[in-house]
């Protein structure tokens, strides 16, 4: 009887533990693809095309209207523009080289709740314009800079990602073994105890609490429920997402409601770790070995040609 | 007035130059190396080895880099705005490189630093030095030539089909940097040796790392043999070479003062014979010249070698100079003694 009741308790802890721990109604911005648009002063450029999903990283579905939702666009030059949405695409041009941040926004009541959605995501634009990054290209990059930046002011919740600690490479990705830290703003003041909700592709699932000072951090975690076999040097999706309710009343669009329901997230990919498919041991070893190897082959020959080095004489025309 | 300036021109010219170098090359190293940690970022452009590998501590990047990714674009991105950020960055190396021509790799580059230390433990355990043999020189020579093409053709070559031949596979797209010994030198001066590691996700990279790893292995054995080992392979200075004339900082020598006794060619790390064999040209910057200035301290003759920046002279070999260095050369191995 006691095995049984065991047994029926562990199934049930199971079951909570492999459950995703993202909220059913989480919403997050996923990049479709990107295509060739349009040209502009002669040069070609991408559009970059996005798409609202619903649901885990496992189990998700593409949310099909956008009507009552928004996104802001933050550009280079760290200007904000907003954009309505309908249908079920996101698209924008990035005219110009250099970061671009997307903020999606979702309100809507449902049992006398606000919920609010938000969604952030950075994109890389290599390829545009440089006349806005020109100083930038002349001096070269800088690290990191899209790392820390200011809450924006349209958003009364938001997380916001610092600067990663990178353990296995140069400062361009994340990969797994890295401390991803965050930073958790209501109404631009710092959170200091909401929790993150990390979930990633391959099943990995955690809630962080911040430390004393509200940075919640965490160790990316290795990909241990995909073969790497294949491809070694594999990314892979995690999103990160907090939520805060606030008990306040009101109306929105002639609905009431007593309380809202802020819920952030945020899509990131990372590497495999590199020491998933690199050796350090083996790289200390040849180039100990070649360094024993050609010093012996030296002393060698030095023992066999006694020699002094030859003096050169110039002519003295 | 005038007395002050010869006075201070005079000291210039009779200082100890291996000395001034020696710290010189200290603060350089320690700035390149260490000054990301107190902030300093003097971008990705730099004419030396500033290594991107060396994480949070680098005080600037090296070009060689910032090359090899600005190539590796498809052709029709290339003529567009990437194309643009090329001209650039290959602007911006060319303004750093102006100023100090190639002064950069003889009192800048960290590479060449680690050479000059580890000649200076072989010197102090008294162990003899080795020379190329002067049959191969020309060969030597060519590899740095050799390996610049290399550098600018391969990430040309993943994006591109070059003469309908395949593109070539991604592990390819920083290839000098994957065999360059910095990568594992310089982060490792920041305890950082997360770049000696061979690499097995695919052949390419696992081919290229470990290259990486024998040519680190020769680095230390070499460098520690012979003077500037590496410099002669050096696609950097292959590049540098092709930019030199216009740069600012020369190396200026009056062939009717010379009489070939040769000690700039004794001095010289490189065994550049030009030096003390050609007293026809005026510039005597050549393709493996670090400019040292040692030759110019070595020299006896006044006035016969200078450096020369933006036509005017820093510094100066006279008679003076020669006898107080020597002086000092003495006193040192007296003192040794």
């Amino acid at each position: 009887m006691k095995q049984i009741i065991i047994a029926i308790f562990l199934i049930i802890s199971l079951g909570f533990v492999s459950f995703p721990l993202l909220a059913d109604d989480s919403l997050w911005l996923d990049e479709v693809k990107k295509k060739s648009c349009c040209t502009v002063g002669g040069k070609k450029l991408e559009a970059k095309e996005f798409q609202i999903k619903k649901g885990t990283l496992a189990d998700n579905e593409k949310i099909r209207d956008l009507k009552d939702a928004k996104i802001y666009i933050r550009n280079t030059d760290n200007q904000i523009t907003e954009q309505n949405l309908s249908g079920e695409k996101i698209s924008f041009v990035p005219e110009y080289k250099g970061n671009y941040h997307l903020f999606f926004e979702q309100k809507r009541v449902q049992d006398e709740v606000l919920q609010v959605n938000f969604s952030s995501l950075r994109i890389y634009n290599k390829e545009g314009n440089i006349s806005k990054s020109l100083l930038k290209e002349i001096r070269g990059k800088t690290n990191d800079s899209h790392y820390g930046l200011e809450p924006i002011a349209q958003w009364p919740f938001q997380i916001i990602m610092e600067r990663p600690i990178r353990r296995h490479h140069i400062n361009c990705c994340l990969y797994s073994g890295d401390i991803a830290p965050f930073k958790i703003y209501y109404q631009g003041e710092l959170q200091k105890n909401i929790p993150l909700r990390v979930s990633t592709e391959s099943g990995w699932n955690n809630d962080v609490k911040p430390d004393e000072e509200g940075v919640v951090s965490f160790e990316i975690p290795r990909s241990t429920y995909t073969s790497s076999e294949n491809e070694k040097k594999h990314s892979e999706k995690m999103i990160v997402e907090a939520t805060y309710e606030v008990n306040t009343s009101g109306t929105y669009e002639g609905q009431p409601y007593r309380s809202v329901v802020y819920v952030m997230s945020m899509p990131l990919s990372f590497g495999a770790s590199p020491l998933e498919y690199e050796s350090r041991v083996l790289g200390f070893a040849t180039a100990i070995g070649v360094m024993l190897i050609f010093s012996l082959g030296l002393y060698y020959n030095r023992r066999r040609k006694r020699k002094t080095p030859k003096e050169i004489y110039f002519d003295e025309e | 007035m005038t007395k002050n300036k010869f006075t201070l021109r005079r000291a210039i010219n009779n200082m100890n130059l291996v000395r001034f170098r020696f710290w010189f090359q200290i603060v350089a190293f320690v700035l390149i190396v260490y000054g990301g940690y107190v902030g300093l970022d003097l971008g990705d452009k730099l004419p030396t080895f500033a290594c991107v590998y060396n994480g949070e501590g680098t005080g600037g990047k090296c070009y060689a880099g910032m090359l090899q990714h600005d190539l590796k674009h498809p052709i029709d991105m290339f003529m567009g705005y990437a194309g643009y950020a090329f001209l650039i960055s290959l602007g911006m190396f060319m303004v750093w490189f102006w100023i100090l021509n190639k002064g950069w790799c003889g009192f800048v580059c960290p590479l060449g630093t680690m050479q000059d230390w580890l000649t200076i433990l072989r010197e102090k355990t008294k162990i003899r030095y080795s020379e190329y043999s002067w049959a191969n020189r020309g060969k030597i020579k060519s590899i740095k030539y050799i390996l610049l093409i290399l550098l600018l053709l391969l990430p040309v070559m993943i994006a591109n089909s070059v003469f309908g031949l395949p593109k070539l596979p991604n592990g390819l797209s920083m290839p000098f940097c994957d065999i360059c010994p910095g990568r594992m030198m310089i982060p490792a001066f920041t305890g950082h040796f997360n770049q000696f590691y061979i690499d097995f996700s695919s052949k390419t990279d696992l081919v290229m790392t470990t290259l990486g790893m024998i040519i680190v292995g020769l680095f230390l054995v070499g460098s520690f043999v012979k003077k500037r080992f590496f410099c002669y392979f050096c696609p950097m200075a292959a590049l540098q070479h092709i930019f030199s004339k216009p740069a600012l900082l020369k190396l200026y020598k009056d062939g009717a003062k010379c009489t070939k006794c040769g000690d700039c060619y004794r001095a010289c790390d490189m065994d550049i014979l030009e030096i003390a064999d050609d007293v026809t040209s005026k510039n005597l910057v050549t393709e493996d010249c670090t400019l040292c200035l040692k030759c110019v301290a070595a020299c006896p003759e006044e006035g016969c070698l200078e450096a020369n920046f933006a036509g005017l002279s820093i510094f100066e070999s006279t008679k003076e100079g020669f006898i107080l260095r020597m002086a000092m050369d003495q006193h040192k191995e007296n003192h040794a003694h």
